[in-house]
This record gives structure tokens, sequence and C-alpha cells, in this order.
């Protein structure tokens, strides 16, 4: 008797532990979803979802698609965001028949990262996502993972981002496997009531002009130019707008296709300006401690003079209690270099991108749903919302309506005579892109030009460049 | 009925009693340690479709070439060194200040073993407050005694060695807990029989308490060395590895391969030359303690 207990007992304990392990794919990925969704849900996606727990709306052709959406866009208290899950509901009371679970996640990168990386390797990616050229895109599109939208960009009913410029991230092997989804510019924000109050009435736009003024801010406790170094990417869109003005786009394309090395003249010469800016105190030293947040923090208790960084931020400047004051520019130049100053950092290498697979009916619902978040109105209504900003598309607006910083930054961002993403996202390299961006950030900690070349030449020589 | 395996009897039951957990054991640790191992002499860039490349000992070669391997290990072995001449001798005091009886005793060990509990997250952003530079009240403090510019995160001479300091804070109310537990179990006999032979406290110590526990000095010192090789979240949210690399330890060197180059095969690499590393002083120390014995 005892025998047949304990064989029972076995039994179900066995049973119950292969049943827990043995959920269908959907399910757990939705178990997944669930667990990393970091934000907490909307009124308006909670009535969304419970909606879709009611009896589905049904096509004409009596069939409902569901897809998945993976985006940035969480919290609706943020200008952004708020319109873009607004355009989502919209978009879902337009088409009753493609059901949409919004698996977005919003400001933990880290989670947003996990949660790509995990798709990749379970081959169990959304339908439809937000990528951007931190993911080794080249190898998704080498394995099938993303969807070839050629046809789709170039259809006559596109009206979303269709230049080559604006695709140039990603487009492989002359294809185009993603779309654009903003276009995020490099500018620096100047309070000029802090200048004025310290003698400086002009807007520096030259890195003279700020060399100059920098001893008496610096007396002051101020610092002349911000830049939130503790930020890996803040400190790469800072070293490729430096050497934008210093050699145009010559050395981004030269170090894409290794004609020029690190320890060479010009990699030498750049390690050694930005060194330069951090010993005479243009750049806060403990800079490298601070991240974008930290560093804004500080320009709004008028700490920091001028501050580079991404058009992410432009909420923030605007909110600002002396926003009146504020005016945006591009980064500065040299005055001996003038033919450089127009260049403006501004990458499009984060957007879209499709994983169903091209004839099924949730590739077609993806890129309807595509087609409709990327469209010239789409972009047009937050350019409203906003108050302004820089597209990846062309459109009317009228710039009367613009808000005041966002307003001065499109006056001076139409005045550029090219642009170019950051000099790293032509390395197509996620490592070399790592490295260049610490060895640069250790300038901040003592180490000197020379040794950050020499070991930034090195680890591209093992790169094979 | 039971079945008999080289002289030993098993009975069936307990072998489909165990199963439940042999199989979770199975599924949850031994599997992936093994798939590890096995994807480690592999060139994988993560994705399901991608066939893995073999390269043989290519990716340990690399790891062991690697500019930032060097100060990886400096600085896990600085964690370690910290955990065994810091850590342990201040958690042996702590445990015997909590083996007595005194009013408090309780707070005591709670203030103590808190910072056990507290996730090691929200520690590094309470420490990354604490030493913000121009504000925090480090900086505060030390500005009010004339020194100025201090960046102790942000310095390559002084932010591991902030980090080892932190990590210390935060592991010496475990280790407390295990050294009060040896403690406990010396009988009080032969304490007072020491005191009736006139023996000195310090004499107590050396002569009784410490060889008497031996057993829990080797496990602490192994939870020390392997939590030190084990060290990630308070590096990540300290300093991400940084600033300009200074505090990378090989477990951040394992998650920027793995989840930010792609590179699994590469980071599967690092992950068993940790675990040998920990096997291997695992080792040593049960063969050194033995000979002891």
């Amino acid at each position: 008797m005892k025998r047949v207990i304990s064989l029972v007992v076995a039994a179900a304990m066995t049973a119950g532990f292969l049943t827990g392990c043995g959920s269908s794919g959907t399910q757990g990925g939705n178990a997944k979803t669930e667990a990393v969704k970091e934000e907490p849900k909307t009124e308006e996606s909670k009535e969304m979802d419970s909606n879709e727990e009611k009896p589905k709306a049904e096509g004409a052709d009596g069939k409902t698609v569901k897809i998945t959406y993976l985006s940035r866009f969480v919290n609706p208290e943020l200008v952004r965001a708020g319109y873009y899950i607004e355009k989502l509901n919209q978009f879902r009371g337009e088409n009753p028949n493609i059901e949409i679970e919004d698996i977005s996640i919003g400001d933990d990168s880290e989670a947003f990262k996990a949660k790509i990386n995990a798709g990749v390797a379970s081959g169990d990616l959304p339908d439809l996502f937000i990528a951007n050229n931190g993911f080794p895109l080249d190898q998704w599109v080498e394995n099938g993972l993303v969807a070839d939208l050629t046809e789709v960009v170039k259809s006559p009913d596109w009206t979303g981002p269709s230049s080559d410029e604006m695709l140039e991230a990603f487009t492989f092997g002359g294809k185009v496997y993603g779309v654009p989804n903003a276009l995020n510019t490099g500018q620096v924000f100047v309070n000029t009531g802090l200048l004025k109050e310290h003698g400086i009435t002009e807007v520096p736009r030259t890195w003279e002009e700020i060399e100059a003024m920098a001893p008496a801010l610096n007396e002051a406790g101020i610092v002349p130019f911000g830049v939130a170094a503790k930020s890996k990417a803040e400190v790469g869109r800072f070293i490729s707008a430096l050497s934008c003005m210093m050699y145009g786009t010559q050395f981004r394309d030269q170090l894409a296709d290794a004609s020029i090395k690190w320890d060479g003249e010009e990699g030498m010469a750049l390690a050694k300006q930005f060194k330069a800016f951090i010993d005479e105190g243009v750049l806060d030293p403990d800079a490298v401690s601070f991240e974008v947040q930290d560093t804004i923090s500080l320009f709004e208790q008028k700490q920091v003079a001028m501050m580079y960084t991404a058009a992410y931020h432009f909420d923030r400047f605007q909110q600002m209690d002396f926003s009146d004051d504020i005016v945006c520019v591009n980064f500065p130049s040299f005055s001996d270099r003038p033919e450089n100053k127009d260049i403006w950092i501004a990458s499009a290498s984060e957007g879209f991108m499709i994983s169903s697979k091209p004839g099924t009916p949730e590739y077609d619902a993806a890129c309807s749903l595509l087609s409709f978040m990327l469209s010239a109105d789409t972009f047009k209504g937050y350019a409203e919302r906003n108050g302004g900003g820089a597209f990846p598309v062309d459109f009317d607006f009228d710039l009367s309506q613009a808000k005041n910083v966002v307003g001065s930054f499109m006056e001076e961002f139409s005045k550029r005579t090219a642009s170019t993403d950051e000099f790293t996202a032509y390395l197509n390299n996620a490592s070399l892109v790592d490295t260049t961006r610490s060895e640069f950030q250790s300038l901040f900690v003592g180490r000197s030009p020379e040794e950050v070349c020499r070991t930034l030449a090195e680890q591209y020589a093992k790169e094979g460049r | 009925m039971k079945f008999r395996i080289n002289g030993k009897k098993y009975s069936p039951e307990g072998v489909l009693l165990l199963l439940p957990a042999l199989l979770l054991y199975g599924a949850v640790i031994v599997f992936p340690v093994c798939s590890t191992f096995y994807t480690s002499f592999f060139e994988w860039n993560g994705i399901k479709q991608q066939a893995y490349r073999f390269v043989g000992l290519e990716n340990y070669r690399t790891f062991f070439h690697d500019y930032q391997t060097a100060t990886a290990f400096k600085n896990v072995f600085m964690l370690a060194g910290t955990g065994v001449f810091l850590t342990i001798p201040i958690a042996f005091f702590l445990a015997t200040v909590i083996n007595q009886k005194f009013r408090g005793l309780r707070l005591f060990k709670t203030f103590y073993f808190m910072p056990v509990v507290i996730n090691r997250i929200a520690i590094s952003l309470m420490f990354t407050f604490i030493l913000y530079p121009k504000m925090g009240p480090v900086t505060v403090l030390l500005r009010e005694f004339g020194i100025r510019g201090v960046n102790i995160l942000g310095n390559y001479a002084t932010a591991m060695p902030a980090v080892c300091l932190i990590y210390m804070w935060c592991d010496a109310g475990f280790q407390m807990i295990v050294f009060s537990s040896g403690l406990a179990a010396i009988p009080d006999e032969i304490y007072e029989a020491a005191q009736i032979d006139g023996v000195s406290s310090f004499q107590k110590l050396r002569y009784i308490t410490i060889p008497m526990m031996k057993s829990t000095f080797k496990i602490v010192l192994v939870f020390v060395f392997t939590g030190a090789f084990k060290m990630f979240d308070l590096v990540m949210g300290l300093t991400s590895g940084g600033p300009g690399g200074a505090t990378e330890v090989p477990n951040t060197l394992l998650y920027n391969n793995a989840f930010t180059y792609s590179r699994l095969g590469y980071a599967d690499s690092i992950a068993v030359v940790v675990v040998l590393i920990c096997l291997a002083f695992s080792f040593v120390v049960n063969l050194v303690f033995r000979q002891r014995d």
C-alpha cells in the first residue's frame, strides 16, 4: 500500500512539473512580455486591453488578425509618447479587424534591449517593433529575421520617409528593411539669460569664443559647456560633432573605410582637442559622473550655460521657467574652418521593422500599421502638438506655430549644408562603437590622448581596420 | 522491492520521488552550465537561425589577450582581497558582538544584516547620490575640510576602491551571520575550562575560537572569493564598468559581449573561465584546510 501511494505521489509530482514546462509558445511569449513590461498601463490602454477580451470585432471577411507591437511609447504624460499612444488607439478604432497587442517598453533601455534580444534568440520577435543601429541589423537581415520593406516604401500610397539618406541606416544590399520613426539631431541648448548676466551678449558660435568666456564662467562656478559624459552615447555624439567641425564628413568616411588610423594625425588631433577642452575648463571635469538628466538638471539650476544633447530632451527644456531665454544652435565650429559650421549630426537610425513573413495576414496588418504610424500626416500632427521639431520626412509647417526652443532649433536646422549620423554608426561593429566611446570617456579620468589613440588603433586593427 | 547497485540497496519509490527535483535541477542548473560550456567553443551571435561556428579555443585565447581582461581581473582580485582582509575580520568582530547577551542585541543584528537584504541596485543608487560630485554629502563634507574637486566614482584611482568598500558594506552582514552560527556551535564548557585555567581573552580567541571555527572560516573564505567573482549588479549600478573601463569586472565584460556586441560564444567562454577559477579556489581551500586537519 505504501509503495502504491509513493508511486502515485511521485507520478503526480513529475506530471505537474512537466505540465508547467510544456506550455505553448504563444502563452510562453505572453508570459515573458508581461514579466518585462516596466511601465504601468494607462487607463486608455487598460480599456483597450479589456475591449480585446470582449468578443472580437470582425472584418469584412470575418477574420481578425492579431499582431504584436513593441515601441518605446508607454508614458502618456510625455508629449511624444502620449501622441503615439493616441495614434495607436486611433488605428485600432479604424481597423477593428486588426487586434494589436501592445508590449511596448518605456524608459528602461536595458529591459527594451533584453526584450529584443530574447525575441531574436527565441525566433519570436514582435510583428512590428522599434530597433536601432545598436542592434546587429545586418545579421538580422542575413538570417531573415526582418522583412524586406522596399516595395512598401516605394508604393504610391506611401507618404513616410523615403529618401535614400533617411533610409540609409536600414538599407542592406540595396533593399530597405526598416523605416526611421524620428530624426534625432544633436544641438546645443544655450541659456542666453545666464550668459547676459556674465556680460556675454552674443551666443557663442565658435570654440574660440567659448574658450574665451570659460575663465569668467568657471570663476562664477558655472560650467561653460555641458556634456553628459557618463552616457557613452552622448560622448559618441560629441566626438562625432567635433570631428565634423574639424574635418567635415571626411573623417567619418576615412574611418569607415580604414584609410586613417586613430594613432594618425587626424585621430590624435581629435583626441587632443577633446582633452584640451577638459583641461581648459570648457567641459566639466566631473562630467563623467553625470547622465543626461543630471546635466539637464544642472542646466535648469543655471550651473551649466550651454549643453549639447539629443532632440529627445526638447520637452524638458521647453518646460523650464526660463525657456524664453533658451535658444538652440548647432555644435560650435572653429573660426578657421567655417565651411563645416553648418554640418549637423542627425541620426535616422531608430525606426520600425517588421518580423512577420511577407504574404501572411500578420505582415499585411503590420505594414498597414507601419504606414499609418509613419505617414507624413502623423509626423505633421506630432509637429503641431510639439510645436515643431526635425523629422525624417518633409511637410509644410508654419514656423510661427513653433514653440520657443523648438522654433529656434528649426530655424537653425533649416540652414544646414549637410547632415550625418555619428561616425561610429558607419563602423557596423558594436564592439568598436562601445570601445571608441569608452576610450574617449576615459579622457575625463586622466588618460592621455596618446594612450587612448594607441588603444583604439590596436582594437580597430584587431577587427581588421 | 529494493534493487542493488554496487552492493548498495536502492528503493524505486525513493528514486521516483527524487525524480522531479532532479529534473528541475537538471533543467535549470546542469543543462545551462553544460550548454554554456559547449557554446564557449563556438562563435554565435544569439540569432536562433544562425548556425554555430566551431572556433575551438579561440574565444579563450581572445579573452586572455583582450586589453580589458587584465583590468577586470585586477579589479576582481581587489574585491576578493577586500573580502578577505576587510570583510572577514569585520564580520568576525561583529559576530563576536552579536553573540554576547546585552540590551539592544536584536537592533544591532537588524542593522548589521540590513545591507544584505536591500537590493543591490537600490544600494548602488543610494551610494551614487552619496558620492555625487559637487553636491553629494561626502563631497560637501570633504569641501568643509578644504579638499576640493573630489569625484570618487568619476576618478580612475578611486572608483574601484569605492566599489570595494561598498561591497564590503553590503557583504559583512551575511558573513557575520555565518560566523555567528559557527561561534554558537562552540561548547561553553571549553571556555569555562579555559577561564578556570586563567587563559586571557586573546588566548581564548587564538587557541580555542579560531581553531574550532576552521570549517566556518573555510566556508566564509569560499563565499567571499566566489562572491567577488560573481560581482555584477553593484558595478553596473554604480559605474556601469566606467569611468573609461576603470571598474570593469569579468561579469560586466560578459554582459557587454553577450547583450551589446552579440558575441554569445565569447561571453560563454568568460563565464566558463570564471567558474573554473572559482572551482579551483574552492579545491585549493579544501585541500589547505584538510592538510591542516
